[in-house]
């Protein structure tokens, strides 16, 4: 790469990283008719990160919208979120995403997104969630259509590995494009690369070896080397680099881009042991949805990063068909067998469990309060016996979606440095600055609302400092 | 471990059409993104796994727009190599020949498409030339008289049989169709969804942009002109077959001979459907050479065949009209009930099967979807 020789470019404004953020501050900026640049990572088929996966953003709304039932209150908004981080969150900067969560919504569909009305029963997010038709991929199609027409240049695979910071401003970037290196200088910089899970080293660097069992579920292009650029200036840096939203996902799903498929969520119906065939954890808590996200940190920490979600044929049916079929056996000791565990202990543990549950209305819908009695851990809800065969089995890994750690922002989006002043032209939107409000923890459909509204305000903070 | 023997299997397309959509359509029942574009990913939803007619029937629902193939997150270069419309293109050209009769000339239609409906068209159009030449030799060619060139029984005897003999085939190949895919259904076969389905069919509905989509074309951006091609060929075609029954009853009810004037019912209703037939099918033909895609279709050659023999048709008949008092009429009029007879002969093979297929998947669809929960499964992101 050295000996190559470096091209010189320059444009008013440039962004890293073409997802919902990068397009949504690209579009805003467009507005200001400066000359903008996007650069994508990702070849363009493979295009807009984390956000092609993705299905719906959560918003906050007064009274019930074309694909919203219901009304969904600030108020309401903000404790789900305290609640999901434990309190871990920048009050303000959280206000302020849900005060501007309803005009996004608003202002995607001018821009082209089509929504669809929540599917039913998909668990109170009909009312709190808006789905984009035909999912993320079809929502950065319309999204890249409307800032090309508007102006903003495109550019795939340009992989950016150096950014310049100096006295507190940016001066320009280094991208590598099709084996040439190119050196281009801006006046603002709007960073929207995401976080850093498809980058290994960096995950093993917090986890240790454990890294190695880990499946990211989004983009594989997300390596955070913008992020590290930015550690490299001095940023000021928010959350820790062990927080990521992580779910417990098929085992058999592949190491990157899995995406929605690779869900589970037939857990709460069954028991989950590691690969000591052990219980570990009360699998009926909650409801799925609101235990997914605690899930994968859970199969995390067990031996070898696997687990083992087994039921029996009875709640077959009340779960979505997964992409891989189940491990199947007439009886417990196969199963462990295939499941290459301890069939003695695999046996004594549904036993156990199958001795602890009560006599009880099951009701899959509700909790319906059908606990056990005198096990560690109990499970509190749709406790029934593993009793009726074929048994089933799904492994479990932990499915990493996104990491926390991030650049710490403050409300004009703006990056700080390390004594917490802003830089002069650094702003950040999306997952890379998404710690800022998930201090932990995970409410469904925020990532998209925090790409859709810190990029909207990076684009307009960015086009006033030209 | 059974493990990465399901990995495989998931992550290796296959040529076989009923493998390729199993595998497709259990990718998408685990995703469900595309719920709200059309039927197919409905009908999905109903069910958890999918044998042999599940396949069949999800298959001629769908209507090949390819909008879910733009907003696929496993479209290729992922790994899964998600592509459902051409999975399902795949599974519905097998489907034409395996449901139809006879089975053998199906799959020989297929084979070459073009050349089999242009060669028995043309072949029988000649034979009717020659067997009308007794009568008509010798006789001045009067003005506009399609008789004086073939004898009226003569021309009555060969598309009587020809259409006699393409209604009974797609008739039975349709009946097959239906029986397959019906068999497993509980409900009743109700007015209401047979009127749903002719409202959908004629209306296009699905290929319609009611959630802003339209189909998109060769980009990743919706387009309506898919759309627009398909109903001017659909009417088209419908106002061609209506003007030919309205000819017929003036023939035989009200005693009335063709040549008919240039402003009477018949005519303008053929001129008006020729028209709208050859806007719309060169508008497919302009959109599908426009489209790489396409042509890796596997029904590449089948919409190919069906779109220009009736661009073909609608074009020599318009001609015949204007030429009909010229010199050019009786060679005009060969070529063009060669290529009126060619499409119809081969109509039980080709992919006019497709409205008969997709307009019994729709009744289908209108019956399990009043009859199934909504969505029974719950499901969050």
């Amino acid at each position: 790469m050295a000996a190559t020789q470096t091209v010189q470019q320059s444009v008013d404004i440039v962004i890293v990283g073409g997802g919902h953020a990068g397009l949504c501050a690209a579009i805003t900026a467009a507005g200001s008719k400066a000359r903008i640049l996007l650069l994508e990572v990702a070849p363009q088929a493979m295009r807009g990160g984390n956000s092609r996966h993705t299905r719906n953003l959560r918003a906050a709304h007064s009274s019930p919208t074309a694909t919203m039932g219901g009304i969904y209150s600030q108020t309401e908004y903000l404790q789900d979120l305290l609640k999901v981080t434990s309190g871990n969150t920048n009050q303000s900067l959280a206000r302020l995403m849900i005060d501007e969560s309803e005009s996004l919504l608003v202002w995607l569909g001018k821009q082209g997104v089509a929504f669809q009305k929540a599917i039913s029963g998909s668990l109170n997010l009909e009312s709190t969630n808006a789905f984009f038709l035909g999912g993320g991929k079809a929502l950065l199609n319309a999204l890249y259509g409307k800032a090309q027409a508007l102006g903003v240049r495109v550019l795939y695979e340009a992989n950016v590995v150096c950014l310049e910071v100096e006295n507190n401003r940016f001066e320009g970037l280094v991208y590598e494009h099709k084996g040439q290196q190119i050196h281009l200088s801006a006046e603002a910089v709007i960073l929207t690369s995401g976080g850093f899970q498809a980058n290994k080293d960096w995950m093993k660097s917090a986890w240790g070896d454990a890294a190695e069992n880990f499946l990211i579920r989004g983009t594989p292009y997300n390596k955070g080397l913008p992020l590290k650029e930015m550690i490299r200036h001095q940023a000021k840096l928010t959350g820790d680099a062990k927080q990521c939203h992580a779910v417990a996902i098929d085992a058999r799903a592949p190491r990157y881009d899995g995406g929605i498929v690779s869900r589970l969520d037939c857990v709460s119906f069954g028991i989950v042991v590691n690969n000591r065939a052990l219980r570990f954890y009360d699998e009926g808590e909650d409801y799925w949805p609101k235990r997914y996200a605690i899930w994968g940190r859970l199969v995390a920490q067990q031996p070898g990063q696997i687990a083992f979600a087994i039921l029996d044929s009875k709640t077959e049916g009340l779960y979505i068909p997964s992409l891989y079929p189940p491990i199947s056996a007439n009886d417990i000791s196969t199963l462990a067998g295939l499941l290459e565990i301890d069939p003695i202990v695999l046996n004594r543990t549904v036993s156990q469990f199958n001795n602890s549950t009560n006599n009880g209305l099951f009701q899959p819908e509700s909790r319906d309060g059908l606990a056990t009695h005198n096990i560690e851990p109990r499970k509190s809800n749709w406790a029934l016996p593993l009793d009726t065969p074929p048994y089933l089995a799904f492994p479990l890994r932990p499915g990493i979606t996104f990491t926390y750690l991030g650049l710490e922002v403050n409300s004009k989006a703006m990056a700080k440095n390390q004594s917490g002043h802003p830089f002069e032209n650094v702003f950040a939107a999306g997952e890379i600055m998404a710690g800022n409000i998930l201090g932990e923890g995970y409410c469904a459909g925020t990532g998209m609302t925090i790409g859709g509204v810190f990029g909207r305000i990076a684009g307009r903070q960015a086009a006033a400092c030209l | 471990m059974p493990v990465t023997e399901n990995l495989l299997a998931i992550n290796v397309s296959s040529v076989n059409p009923l493998e390729e959509a199993n595998r497709t359509l259990t990718v998408c029942n685990a995703c469900r993104y595309c719920e709200g574009y059309c039927p197919v990913f409905k009908a999905i939803t109903y069910r958890r796994s999918f044998d042999q007619p599940d396949l069949d029937y999800l298959a001629n629902l769908c209507h090949q727009c390819g909008v879910c193939y733009q907003a696929c997150q496993y479209a290729p270069p992922h790994e899964f190599g998600i592509d459902v419309p051409k999975a399902l293109n795949l599974l519905r050209t097998d489907n034409y020949a395996r449901f139809a009769w006879p089975q053998q000339a199906g799959k020989l239609f297929q084979h070459n498409p073009i050349w089999f409906s242009l060669i028995t068209g043309l072949c029988l159009a000649l034979l009717m030339y020659l067997s009308s030449l007794p009568t008509s030799l010798g006789k001045p060619v009067e003005s506009g008289n399609f008789y004086a060139v073939i004898n009226h029984s003569v021309m009555v005897i060969f598309a009587g049989l020809t259409f006699t003999y393409s209604i009974v085939a797609i008739t039975l190949a349709t009946r097959r169709y239906w029986k397959t895919i019906n068999e497993k259904s509980t409900v009743q076969t109700n007015w209401t969804s047979i009127g749903k389905a002719i409202r959908a069919s004629l209306a296009l509905t699905h290929l319609s942009n009611q959630n802003s989509v339209g189909c998109p074309s060769e980009n990743d951006q919706p387009s309506a002109w898919k759309r627009y091609c398909h109903q001017l060929t659909l009417w088209g075609f419908l106002l061609c077959f209506m003007s030919t029954c309205i000819a017929t009853a003036y023939h035989y009810f009200l005693g009335i001979q063709a040549p008919y004037p240039y402003f009477s019912p018949p005519v303008i209703t053929g001129t008006l459907g020729g028209l709208m037939l050859l806007a719309g099918t060169s508008g497919f033909i302009f959109l599908k050479f426009g489209q790489p895609r396409a042509k890796q279709m596997d029904q590449w050659q089948l919409d190919l065949t069906l779109t220009a023999s009736l661009w073909l048709i609608a074009l020599t008949g318009l001609v015949l009209m204007v030429l009909r008092e010229t010199n050019a009429m009786p060679a005009l009029l060969v070529i063009h009930l060669g290529f009126v007879f060619g499409f119809f002969i081969t109509m039980p093979y080709s992919k006019m099967v497709h409205g008969l297929f997709r307009f019994f998947s729709l009744v289908l669809y209108y019956i399990e979807s009043a009859s199934s929960p909504a969505n029974p499964i719950k499901r969050q992101t």
